[in-house]
Parts: structure tokens; sequence; C-alpha cells
């Protein structure tokens, strides 16, 4: 890995540069971890739907056909959902092997999520340290052009 | 001489430009088609507990038609095999033009000493 460098030699330039790549990832996993986490509270929206709809004894619902636009409805049959399972296909399922499939979904996510997570502390980190080398590095310079206009005076 | 090597510079820097975006261009299509086989690997897994009881539809358009149990996961493990088929075939694309990729490099920096010196 190319951690294995020590940061401490490189030259400033290529430290802006790294930290410029590191920054990009960052930001590209933070909006991963930001779209997993929305996909997660669509799924969790599908849970408590089933919940609501096996629970309330109300048979009239309104069904949208767009998302402006309702009709009256009625519930027929219950325990019967039809479930998106990816790929444009989808099967019918009970309330209880409907909420198993999110479930496991949801499961899966945060599966993903913590992986995520620990590698964006990873790269909070490896910023954070080529940051405090950056600084000293222009004290460093500093400090040398002192000197170095102090002995021409 | 000189002007011979300068030539010689601009034509493999170009050529290295050109393998870097088209690497660029096979990592975007690669990294779709994972998303593409972990989304149809769900698909089957899920497919894996049902039977042939189960009632599937598949979204075509905006309608849903039925479709029999054999048949869609047919179709699905089929998709798999064309899409595991798909990254082998970039896979091994990447591997080449990097290669490629190398060895302009080295022509690249050969030719760079010459012109310093």
């Amino acid at each position: 890995m190319s951690n294995k460098i020590d940061l401490n030699s490189l030259p400033p330039q290529q430290l802006i540069e790294f930290r410029k790549n590191i920054d990009s990832e960052i930001q590209h996993f933070t909006q991963s971890l930001q779209a997993l986490q929305t996909a997660q509270s669509k799924l969790k929206d599908c849970i408590s739907t089933i919940d609501n709809v096996e629970n309330s004894k109300q048979e009239n619902l309104l069904v949208p056909l767009t998302s402006s636009l309702y009709i009256p409805g009625k519930i027929l049959k219950r325990n019967e959902y039809l479930v998106d399972i990816g790929t444009g296909y989808y099967v019918e399922k009970s309330a209880k092997d409907s909420k198993v499939v999110y479930d496991k979904k949801i499961k899966k996510l945060d599966v993903d999520s913590k992986k995520l997570k620990d590698i964006l502390i990873q790269k909070n980190e490896l910023l954070n340290g080529i940051n405090l080398i950056l600084r000293r590095k222009v004290l460093e310079m500093e400090k040398e052009q002192e000197q170095q206009s102090g002995d021409t005076k | 001489m000189s002007s011979d090597l300068k030539s010689q510079f601009e034509q493999y820097s170009l050529e290295f430009s050109k393998l870097q975006n088209s690497i660029n261009e096979l990592i975007t299509s690669r990294s779709k088609l994972e998303t593409q086989y972990q989304e149809n690997k769900i698909v089957n897994e899920e497919f894996e507990t049902l039977n042939e009881d189960s009632k599937i539809y598949k979204l075509i358009g905006s309608i849903l038609l039925p479709q029999d149990y054999q048949d869609a996961n047919m179709n699905i493990n089929k998709r798999i095999e064309f899409i595991e088929n798909e990254i082998n075939r970039v896979e091994t694309k990447i591997k080449n033009e990097e290669t490629e990729m190398e060895n302009i490099r080295n022509k690249l920096l050969e030719v760079r000493s010459k012109l310093g010196a």
C-alpha cells in the first residue's frame, strides 16, 4: 500500500496532490453512504406501511395514479402483497414474507454502511495526518526564509 | 535529430493519454457491471426461497406481466452468466491496456532521457 511511504519524505506539492485525492475519495464515500441511508429509510417505510395496512380495520384507501392524482379504492384481500425483488421482478407474498424480504435488504445495507464508515474513518485519519505534516513543513519553510533574510541583512 | 525525438515523444504521450482515457472508461463500465451483478445475485437468492407456486410478475414498460417460475429463474441465471462473461472480458481488456500503458511509459522515459542528454 501507498501508506508504506513515509509521508514526511514527500515534497509539499505531492502532499497537496495526495490530499486532493483523499478529499475526493472521502466525498465519494460520503455520497455512497448517504445513498445507502436513503435506500434504507425507503425500505423501512415499506415495512411500516405493511404494518399499517395489516393493523387497520379500514378497507377504504386512496390509490395514487400519479403523484398528484388519486382514486378511492378498497382493500379486497389482505395479507397479499406484490414485492419488488429487483431487476423488474415482482413476487406475490404474504405480509410476513414481504417483511422478511425488506428486513434482509436492510441488514445487508447495514453491513455495507458499516464497512463504508470504517473506510471513512481511516481516510479522515490519513487526511488529518497529512494536514499536520503540511502545516509543519510550512512552518519550517517560513523559519528558513526568516533565517535567510536575516543573514543577508 | 532532436526534432525526431521530440515528435516521437509527442506521439508517445498522445498514445499514453489515449490509453489512460480508455482504461478509465473500462473501469467505469466494470463498476456498472458489478452493480448489475450484485442486483441480479440478490434476485437470484430471492428466487431460491420461491417455488413453482409463487406468483411472479415482471415489469415490462409500465405493465406487470405474470411469469413462470421456471422461465424467470432461467432468465436470471442466464443474465448472471452473461454479466460474469462481460466482467471477465472487461477485466482482460483492462489488463492488456495496462501492460500496453506500461510499455509506452517505459518508451516515454527512454526518449525523455535521450532528449535530456
